[in-house]
């Protein structure tokens, strides 16, 4: 097998790596989820890589030191572990929202990896192709969708902000048939603002939270079908796993934003945003400067300002995609609010825009195309960066296959968020390679400075999860790299500083 | 790198994106503004959207793509 390293550095051979099926579906994910706020990461997600090819055309070793440190090579082989588990977690539920064994499609992806491990070395020629069909892939249904609606995405986000409500429309699917939640979100509280009279679309046991004084009751019933239940603002809802409910048209979507313009300015609150933002920016911008430095490591090459080009319009398309396919989505299918923003959900855009025709089936196939595309072109370079932190350039297939199964085993099981997963990977190596970068020269105590800032963004990571941290800035818990990140750039600068002055000659 | 100036083709990129830079530079600035402030650029909304959406993220590729082209250019 052809070592990785032989071959020349390219921008899109980067973005191969970097845009992954987690990264992909985060962007309309995320906007959908935040408004204008969302944003930031499609800002993000063009100009780190970029920037990390920029700085590499300058000095090709800066992005590389720190590579032989131990400390630095286990953090990413851990972070490309974590990414692994990211998108193997990301498949299984898109598997089981789409009503198969989350295990198959853990399973599925998890092949799929290994095949590509084998396939990927010797596909560079072909990588440009393959990222053309991974965009155009991505490209067509949303074409078919503005063809559909016959409006271009300024004129939706005109719509959109000039909302005054998300409201269910008349030919919603939660106001003809009835829906259940999916499961996901079965478990979480449906929380109402306005006056709703709701009609049992399949009979089962329902939980309603409500308040009586200043007590809260919750009250259990089992309601058969037809029957109707008229629930207040303020009051709280939960209905068993299948059990399907309709709604009123025209009434306000619970759990979507208030209105139109506020989706648009932004839906987390200014502190959060601005630490927030800060925090994500950092995060990914750190993920991006360090993640791929192994990967691209002993190519010597600079990057041609023709193939930084074509990387960048690769960047740009799959950017607007995110923005338009959320633009849409928060036009036609607000229900996303009521469901949970999911990537399966947004997935199904055009199925609910064509109605369920062999049209909306097609359009939403070729957009999983789309992701699988980019699955098998990122995915099975995170197993080979993996294999190259523990020095197994050579054959790395067993290697790989072991922690496949391994990321395979822990993603049968959904605990930690994709999304959380992969943010948490990004700012692994940010926190360790990110300050390494930043030095001259060789730095006396850089293992141990860089170990005690891994061990304060883990810890930070860990607190944040917990209840005991309520008193913290949210955003602090986040993205741990806001906390960690400072202390080891200053630790880094006292300690040298205190080395010089202690070499100097009284 | 040689003192000469640079070619007017350059110099006048070098101005355009300058000019660039500052309208984006205010764009940030005016995105993170605390919400209190949202109200008197509520009419701006739309513009800080596709600031942030799509004219931030062309004009960092433009500066970088811009930059290796400055490099070549001194090589």
């Amino acid at each position: 097998m052809r070592d990785v390293s032989d071959q020349p550095a390219s921008a899109v051979r980067l973005i191969r790596l970097w845009l992954t099926p987690v990264l992909l579906l985060a962007l309309p994910t995320q906007v959908v989820a935040f408004g204008r706020d969302g944003l930031w990461l499609a800002l993000a997600v063009v100009s780190g890589p970029l920037l990390f090819l920029a700085t590499q055309s300058r000095d090709g070793a800066s992005s590389q030191r720190g590579l032989n440190m131990p400390m630095a090579r286990a953090a990413l082989a851990v972070s490309a572990f974590m990414h692994l588990w990211a998108n193997l977690d990301l498949i299984g539920g898109l598997s089981r929202d789409w009503g198969l064994p989350r295990w198959s499609g853990v399973a599925a992806a998890a092949l799929l990896v290994l095949g590509g491990v084998r396939w990927y070395s010797r596909s560079e020629g072909a990588s440009q192709g393959w990222t053309l069909i991974m965009v155009g892939a991505l490209a067509l249904p949303l074409a078919l969708i503005l063809g559909k609606t016959n409006l271009n995405p300024v004129q939706v986000y005109s719509q959109v902000s000039s909302a005054s409500a998300f409201r269910f429309a008349p030919e919603s699917v939660w106001v003809t048939e009835g829906r259940a939640r999916s499961a996901r979100h079965v478990q979480d509280w449906i929380e109402f603002s306005e006056e709703h009279r709701l009609t049992m679309a399949s009979a089962g046991v329902i939980r309603l939270a409500y308040s009586e004084g200043n007590r809260r009751v919750i009250e259990e019933r089992s309601l058969s079908e037809g029957q109707e239940l008229v629930v207040r603002p303020g009051d709280r809802l939960r209905a068993d796993p299948g059990v399907r409910v309709r709604f009123e048209p025209g009434r306000r979507i619970p759990q979507a934003p208030v209105n139109g313009a506020a989706w648009t300015s932004g839906l987390l609150p200014s502190t959060q945003s601005l630490l927030g933002q800060l925090g994500l920016a950092l995060t990914l911008f750190g993920g991006a400067m360090t993640l791929p430095s192994f990967f691209l490591s002993g190519t010597g090459n600079r990057a041609a300002r023709s193939s930084m080009a074509r990387g960048s319009v690769v960047l740009l398309v799959v950017a607007l995609w995110g923005q338009c396919w959320a633009l849409y989505a928060a036009r036609y299918a607000p229900e996303l609010y009521l469901e949970g923003v999911t990537a399966s959900l947004l997935l199904q855009l055009p199925a609910v825009l064509f109605h369920q025709g062999w049209l909306s089936q097609s359009a939403v196939a070729v957009a999983v195309i789309g992701v699988l595309f980019a699955f098998l072109q990122s995915v099975p370079a995170l197993g080979l960066t993996l294999a190259a932190c523990l020095d197994r350039r050579e054959r790395p297939t067993l290697l790989v296959a072991l922690f496949v199964v391994g990321a395979g085993v822990v993603a049968l099981r959904e605990t930690v968020p994709w999304w959380d997963l992969a943010l948490l990977g990004f700012g692994l190596t940010a926190v360790t390679l990110a300050p390494l970068m930043t030095l001259s020269g060789p730095h006396p105590f850089a293992n141990r400075v860089v170990g005690l800032g891994l061990a304060l963004y883990l810890s930070l990571g860990v607190v944040g999860r917990t209840s005991v941290a309520g008193w913290f800035p949210s955003s602090m818990m986040n993205f741990p790299l806001l906390g960690a990140l400072p202390v080891v750039l200053i630790l880094l600068l006292v300690t040298a500083r205190l080395q010089r002055k202690s070499k100097q000659p009284p | 790198m040689s003192n000469e100036k640079p070619a007017p083709g350059v110099q006048r990129v070098n101005r355009v994106v300058l000019a660039a830079l500052g309208v984006w530079l205010s764009g940030v600035v005016l995105a993170l503004l605390p919400n209190d402030w949202r109200s008197i650029r509520a009419a701006g909304a739309a513009l800080d959207w596709w600031y942030v959406g799509i004219v931030a993220p062309l004009l960092i590729v433009a500066l970088i793509l811009y930059s290796a082209n400055r490099e070549h250019l001194s090589d």
